[in-house]
């Protein structure tokens, strides 16, 4: 059934922004970035999203009412910082609505580009010291300038979940649209691979991020998320993530 | 149906059997709640696959100084994990943890049938803790016609 989605953003954002986005998924690499991006680039809380798709729940922090999905905003240098960050999940069944409202959401503020902050969960991952980056993207010409800037576009197997499906509503509504995976764990918290995909967004829209504190707290974020990552893995079943890990007939 | 039909059919199913038992034990076992917050413990997360012969458990031990805080035992078919944090920490001011410190990370894992128990490799690194844990399945050769 479909459910209605409300965004309400109090401020006026100003047309050219970078609209980031750091949804649940493998690793939390999303949550992990945009909370940590929230903080170094000190972005202000500017609306939210809800929907009866949602979990029921309101969070409290330091006596102050935030809801689960939230938009933060403000400018690094003369560029204005669109920051979609959330604590919960997109149930599987609620994705292709979220993906269409958001991108709908995008060109109706005419920002920049959407820039999808996230993880590619490896088996692997535990013998990795510094995790890679690759870039996903339809528009060719975007995975190109990003192998100039030094990062792998992802050249075989499934984008899977929520961001696969906003890469396809920016590719049908002309909004420049990539994402920034790194390698990560599928079901821990893995800030080391939120760290890789901040680098590779510093240098895609030309501003960095310090990720010196993230690395630095690395093991309290492992521990503190946990729960969060359970409830993230148990919310993702049926999402398409799954085919992350399949092979694609078109390679047979 | 001639009788060696029969008796490899059955063992198909006692294999299904085992497989399908093994996966609800898994889910059953990753809807518990993370923590035994009354003694001040955490159940580290896990992920469970098998790889030959082996069902290898990767668990999350971040804040685990090193392997001498590592306890691994086998105690009537269920292995018992115990591993003591370098510091204590708090889960935040969350009502139900508020004031609660947790210590140690606590797992308890269910061997499946047939796994070696002597055989049992365990390696920790980078704050994971890789179990190998070696089972013997009976195999029968299906003759292809």
């Amino acid at each position: 059934m479909e459910a209605s989605w409300e965004i309400n953003v109090e401020k006026e954002v100003p047309e050219g922004a970078y609209f980031l986005v750091g949804l649940p998924d493998v690793g939390l690499v999303g949550p992990i970035s945009t909370s940590h991006l929230v903080k170094v680039f000190e972005l202000e809380e500017i609306g939210y999203i809800d929907s009866p798709a949602l979990p029921a729940v309101l969070l409290f922090h330091k006596g102050k009412p935030h809801f689960p999905m939230r938009v933060y905003g403000g400018y690094r240098g003369d560029d204005y910082i669109l920051v979609l960050h959330a604590d919960v999940a997109v149930p599987p069944a609620h994705i292709h609505e979220l993906a269409s409202v958001l991108v709908g959401k995008a060109v109706e503020e005419k920002v920049r580009e959407i820039v999808l902050l996230g993880g590619i969960a490896v088996p692997n991952r535990m013998k990795i010291e510094k995790p890679k980056t690759y870039i996903a993207s339809i528009k060719p010409e975007v995975m190109e300038e990003a192998r100039s800037k030094g990062i792998e576009p992802l050249s075989d197997g499934f984008v899977g979940g929520i961001y696969a499906q906003i890469l396809k509503e920016g590719f049908k509504r002309g909004v420049r649209t990539y994402a920034l995976l790194s390698e990560c764990f599928f079901n821990y918290p893995d800030p080391g691979a939120a760290a890789a995909t901040l680098k590779a967004l510093g240098d895609m829209i030309g501003h960095e991020v310090d990720v010196k504190k993230l690395l630095e707290q690395e093991e309290e974020i492992r521990i503190k998320l946990r729960e969060f990552m359970k409830r993230t893995m148990e919310a993702m079943r049926g999402s398409g993530k799954e085919y992350e890990f399949t092979v694609p007939a078109l390679y047979a | 149906m001639e009788e060696w039909i029969t008796r490899y059919l059955r063992e198909f199913e006692r294999e299904f059997d085992r497989l399908r038992e093994e996966i609800s034990r898994i889910e059953e076992e990753m809807l518990r709640p993370l923590y035994y917050i009354e003694n001040g413990a955490a159940e580290p997360l896990y992920e469970a696959a098998w790889s030959g012969n082996e069902l290898v458990l990767r668990v999350d031990l971040a804040g685990v100084k090193s392997k001498e805080d590592i306890s691994l035992t086998v105690v009537d078919g269920k292995l018992l994990l115990e591993a003591r944090l370098k510091k204590p920490f708090t889960v935040g001011e969350i009502t139900l943890f508020r004031g609660k410190r947790i210590t140690e990370y606590r797992l308890e894992f269910a061997l499946p049938p047939g796994a070696v128990e002597e055989g049992i490799k365990a390696r920790f690194r980078n704050g994971i803790l890789e179990i190998r844990i070696p089972v013997e399945t009976h195999r029968v050769k299906v003759r292809v016609e």
